[in-house]
């Protein structure tokens, strides 16, 4: 156990030093995280002018914004990387090792999810300084909701995995990944907290994972309550077990569907 | 106490999912929502065994069924039946203790981290096989000098050639001391020389730590330069598993010389020399080195014309299990005698 945890800490640095290594991509998704704010500021202003929002609201909505989109854009495509190992066979060699292929891509996952999420977490208070000019109404939700949505990410990430895997039978995963990306931005509540929504449409996204994944975070992050940061996290925890039992389970079932490509 | 390799009765079917050809609509949706396979044997119950410290050749044309074999043995893909020991383990049940004991490398895939230096991807091979700082140090230290790497540590792997990032390859898969290596096709794409030097690298270093070499290839140059014993598959059917001498003696005695003269014609007129093909200025002759040496006929060419370009290559893969094919099976045990 300690001996697989030493070899995946290695891949976990590994990937952290490639995020490192390729400033282009972080100083690209730096730029559209700044993009996506502007136009959402844009737009809560407007709303807020026209008397639909009570003052101070849309400050506090852009905040929320400024939290759901650090996760989103945090996450690495994990997914499309199994996907392209499955279909260029390259993941023969990591069958071979006396490691596991999804654990391997999980630790990597996270040295890209923990790198990106600490510069964006700077880019994300820059930004909303600036097109806001004012702090969330409670601003210790910040502080608050950084583990949460550190745990929100990794929870996401082992998700993605488990839709990476699909590809051990589908080889094109990326249908999933669309489904799920187009739920988690509705159910999860990326642009508006899921208590703008209908009634019924709340119940129904708090029952999925994606109402934790990104509203949950979003919520501590305006609320600042502790108690609220407990109750997301256990949320969180036990949707990331689910989320590991199903790519463990996967993944056996898959190597032994698994038709490594080419000759 | 180092195993070998133990394949019985290994059979392997793929099922593909059949399209639709020449249908109408509706029967393509039909086939959509209903879909039909199509079973393609990729291994006929194959048996056969592999002493340690064995340098085998596992042969055979595209399709043969080579990778296949190599992917069950190595615990990638799952037989469809038969039992295979490797190592005293079956692969595909206990495939991360088997980790510790294989080395692998597949010559159309990469390990090597392809934006980082290959000094990365040692130093992460070393925490994967839990290998301590210092014993990692010494192994590595002897392989860089072995292989003749130092130079190609610190540059990324993306900046090096195909014959530099193999000599990485091997070395990313013996940096653990493996007791068997499996070798798909590591030459393929190389220049005459890289592969040549690859060759004398697998060779000498399986002599000095007596590494079991399983390698698969359809490069006659591969088996001659590495192994001793050679096993031929062709239709996923075992056709031949001898020494490598037995088989020299019998098929591997040809090669092609294709001479390019400023003459129009050559005529050679030499016993084991056989024409293949005349065009203007170029000429193609299959040689038997048993009757004729290759240096012979060129002597003789250059007596007789005035040669710009020579090629000397050997047959094709596809001649050689054809002839294979063609030759009854007592020949084979007479050979052995």
């Amino acid at each position: 156990m300690i001996r697989s945890l030493r070899a995946y800490g290695a891949f976990f640095v590994l990937a952290a030093r490639q995020e490192l290594f390729h400033r282009g991509a972080l100083i690209g998704r730096f730029a559209f995280y700044g993009v996506i704010l502007l136009v959402f500021s844009r737009i809560w202003l407007v709303v807020s002018a026209s008397g639909q929002l009570p003052e101070g609201e849309a400050t506090d909505l852009l905040w929320y914004l400024v939290v759901t989109e650090w996760i989103v854009l945090s996450i690495p495509m994990t997914h499309m990387e199994i996907e392209q190992e499955v279909k260029t066979g390259n993941v023969a060699y990591a069958l071979t090792r006396p490691v596991s292929f999804v654990w391997i891509k999980t630790w990597e996952g996270l040295g890209h999810l923990w790198l990106r999420m600490a510069v964006l977490a700077g880019a994300g208070l820059f930004f909303g300084l600036l097109l806001t000019g004012a702090w969330p109404s409670r601003p210790m939700g910040l502080l608050l909701v950084v583990p949460v949505g550190l745990l929100a990410g990794t929870v996401s990430l082992l998700f993605h995995n488990c839709i990476g895997v699909g590809s051990f039978w589908l080889t094109d995963a990326s249908p999933l990944y669309w489904i799920w990306q187009k739920m988690n931005f509705i159910l999860g509540g990326l642009i508006l907290p899921l208590s703008l929504y209908p009634e019924w449409l709340q119940q129904v996204a708090h029952l999925t994972p994606f109402a934790s994944l990104l509203y949950g975070p979003g919520q501590v992050a305006l609320k600042a309550d502790l108690t609220l940061a407990a109750h997301v996290t256990i949320k969180l925890l036990g949707w990331g077990l689910v989320a590991a039992f199903l790519l463990e389970a996967l993944y056996r079932r898959g190597c032994a569907k698994l038709n490594v490509n080419g000759g | 106490m180092r195993q070998g390799i133990e394949v019985q009765r290994l059979r392997k079917v793929f099922r593909t999912r059949q399209l639709a050809k020449q249908s109408t609509w509706w029967k393509s949706l039909g086939r959509y929502l209903k879909p039909e396979y199509e079973e393609l044997v990729a291994l006929h119950e194959i048996s056969f065994a592999v002493k340690p410290g064995e340098r085998i050749a596992f042969i055979g044309p595209n399709g043969a069924g080579k990778s296949t074999t190599i992917k069950v043995l190595a615990g990638i893909l799952h037989p469809t039946s038969g039992e295979v020991r490797v190592s005293g383990l079956t692969p595909w049940l206990e495939r991360r203790k088997l980790g510790y004991r294989i080395g692998t490398v597949f010559g159309q895939r990469s390990q090597l981290w392809y934006h980082l230096p290959a000094g990365d991807t040692f130093r992460l091979l070393a925490r994967v096989y839990d290998l301590d700082h210092k014993a990692f140090r010494d192994r590595l230290d002897e392989l860089v000098k072995l292989f003749d790497i130092k130079g190609l540590l610190n540059q990324p792997v993306r900046q090096l050639s195909l014959g530099q990032r193999m000599r990485c390859e091997i070395v990313a898969s013996l940096l653990h001391r493996p007791e068997i290596l499996f070798l798909d096709e590591p030459t393929i794409g190389l220049d005459v020389t890289a592969k040549a030097v690859i060759r004398d690298l697998i060779h000498s270093q399986s002599e000095r730590e007596g590494t079991t070499v399983f390698l698969t290839s359809h490069d006659t140059g591969d088996m001659e330069r590495v192994c001793r014993r050679v096993i031929v598959i062709n239709h996923g059917q075992l056709l031949v598993d001898r020494p490598l001498a037995t088989l020299r003696s019998q098929f591997i005695n040809k090669k092609i010389l294709t001479f390019m003269t400023a003459e129009e014609q050559l005529d050679l007129n030499l016993p084991g020399l056989t024409r293949i093909k005349t065009e203007p200025h170029c000429s193609v002759w299959q040689v038997d080195t048993r009757v004729l040496p290759v240096d012979q006929v060129v002597s003789q060419v250059l007596q007789k014309a005035k040669l710009r370009d020579l090629t000397v290559e050997d047959p094709p893969m596809e001649d050689l299990v054809q002839e294979i094919y063609l030759t009854p099976a007592s020949h084979f045990a007479e050979a052995a005698k």
